[in-house]
């Protein structure tokens, strides 16, 4: 495990698999907020479900209901354990909040080391995310 | 999860500075206009967040307006809709009355109900909203999340950081597009490009087409569809916006291909069922404009989205009968995604925006293609 400095959004714990993606997702009609199923047409995470994952995402896109529908997959048991940034947009962020989800942002140099599939820890303690080698 | 107060929403404000790092500071607003009005967007989940905001009985603080909803809230829209749905959404609306939002349910404040001036610092959601905001008018709004901007309006501040700020203004890249923009629709298809090619970032464009107001209109709400930038500087369009260097240190080219890719992504396999007009609202719908629709010949219901006040200076000039006679709906209150078009059964459609083509198709799950409206009218007589 190799531990990687982060800056804490939104604080919290969170253990599990790293589901990522490399383009940047509109949660309001790319999610289905009682799923957690991506339905993006020609989105590379097309099909993929976010719930029970620590789901990476440069930055979100699009509308600014997004928040209402990390709400709702709060609501619905089927949110990501945590979400980790290159960039924090105040859509993502505020759901989050609202929602209780961890949110941190990472560096560059982090966000390269995330491996979709590899095992990701963000402490709930402190600022810092473990990465399977 | 925790409940909702005062501090909640203050901690909202607070967010972008825990990214930065700097000392939190807020700017007050002059107007703000909140998105997440749709049931269809808000679900369950969202409608009793609403609901336990407005018992806390805080009232906003500035002039704020209201997105559109899944319905039109009348009598005649009560019979697109199923009662249930009918009825969340006028819980809805009764949740932002009692916080004292005024009720425009319009995606267009810009144009009607909540016009901004240049300089004005405002907390809005509605992503083509902000856009038009910062990149036509020059006021100053950060893309905020619909909530984001409920919790500004209600504590009359918003954070003072991105585009609030001269420095947050800059276009980070420059767009070199030489090909033609002769419709909305071609618009729309730059916009959503430049937002692909732009992500997060502030474009900088220069494109005649984008001259004509209805083109902006398509290119900055397509732009806000794919791309996260709040702004986008236009050469003769945007303010300031010769007061930025011509020379930008990336430089990305879009071709006429480019945009033909993005086109061909909403090519209709099927017939169209029904003509929708609207995304966002069609404010001031010309005469001409309206009786071309009518004096097609074609079987094709045409639905034209708009705001309410707009509807009733129609229905005043007694010209909302002979429309429907010639199968032209004007529907209020409702954005495109609209609770008829389940209702109605529609499966195949056509339009002439890229971002209400977008959204129908991932969230409404509905084919829909696109086609400028001249070439709409032409096609149907």
């Amino acid at each position: 495990m190799k531990t990687h400095r982060v800056k804490t959004i939104v604080a919290g714990g969170a253990k599990g698999k790293i589901l990522k993606s490399d383009l940047p997702l509109s949660f309001l009609g790319g999610v289905d907020p009682e799923t957690g199923r991506v339905t993006e047409e020609g989105h590379v995470l097309r099909g993929e479900i976010i719930a029970g994952t620590i789901f990476a995402l440069p930055h979100s896109k699009g509308s600014t209901v997004g928040s209402y529908v990390l709400y709702s997959l709060v609501a619905h048991g089927v949110a990501p354990l945590a979400i980790l940034m290159k960039k924090m947009d105040m859509v993502t962020a505020t759901g989050c909040v609202l929602g209780e989800i961890p949110l941190a942002i990472v560096t560059d140099k982090t966000w390269s080391s995330l491996r979709n599939g590899g095992s990701a820890e963000l402490s709930a303690t402190s600022p810092t995310l473990r990465l399977s080698e | 999860m925790r409940g909702i107060d005062k501090e909640r929403l203050l901690e909202l404000l607070y967010l972008p500075f825990r990214a930065s790092g700097e000392r939190p500071s807020l700017v007050r607003i002059d107007r703000a206009h909140v998105s997440g009005v749709s049931y269809l967007n808000l679900g369950e989940a969202g409608l009793h967040l609403l609901h336990d905001i407005s018992e806390t009985g805080m009232k906003v603080k500035a002039r704020t307006t209201l997105n559109p909803c899944f319905v039109e809230l009348s009598e005649e829209g009560s019979r697109f809709c199923d009662a249930l749905t009918f009825e969340k959404q006028n819980e809805i609306a009764q949740c932002f009355n009692k916080m004292g939002v005024i009720p425009t349910f319009s995606c267009t404040p810009y144009l009607q109900g909540n016009v901004p001036k240049r300089g004005e610092h405002l907390a809005w959601a509605e992503s083509s909203a902000v856009l038009y905001s910062n990149s036509v008018i020059g006021a100053w709004t950060n893309k905020e999340s619909g909530i984001g901007a409920l919790a500004a309006a209600l504590i009359g501040a918003t954070s003072r950081t991105g585009v609030h700020l001269p420095e947050g203004r800059e276009p980070q890249l420059r767009i070199e597009y030489a090909g033609d923009v002769d419709d909305e629709v071609k618009a729309g298809a730059l916009g959503y490009a430049v937002g692909e090619a732009s992500g997060d970032r502030i474009p900088f464009v220069r494109s005649e087409g984008l001259l004509v107001r209805s083109n902006t209109i398509e290119f900055l709400a397509a732009l806000g569809t794919s791309g996260g930038a709040p702004m986008a500087v236009i050469e003769s369009v945007s303010p300031l916006a010769r007061r930025y260097p011509r020379k930008r240190p990336t430089r990305t080219a879009l071709s006429e291909h480019d945009i033909a890719e993005v086109l061909e992504r909403f090519t209709l396999g099927n017939n169209p069922e029904a003509v929708l007009i609207g995304c966002p609202h069609l404010i001031r719908p010309s005469v001409r404009e309206l009786s071309e629709l009518r004096n097609r010949r074609s079987h094709l219901p045409v639905y034209v989205f708009t705001s309410r006040l707009t509807k009733a200076r129609l229905a005043k000039s007694n010209i909302l009968d002979k429309l429907l006679e010639d199968g032209v709906h004007i529907v209020a209150d409702a954005c495109i995604m609209w609770c008829g078009l389940k209702t109605l059964g529609y499966r195949t459609v056509v339009t002439n925006s890229v971002k209400g083509a977008h959204y129908l198709r991932n969230q409404m799950h509905i084919e829909a293609g696109l086609k400028p409206l001249k070439e709409l009218t032409r096609e149907l007589e």
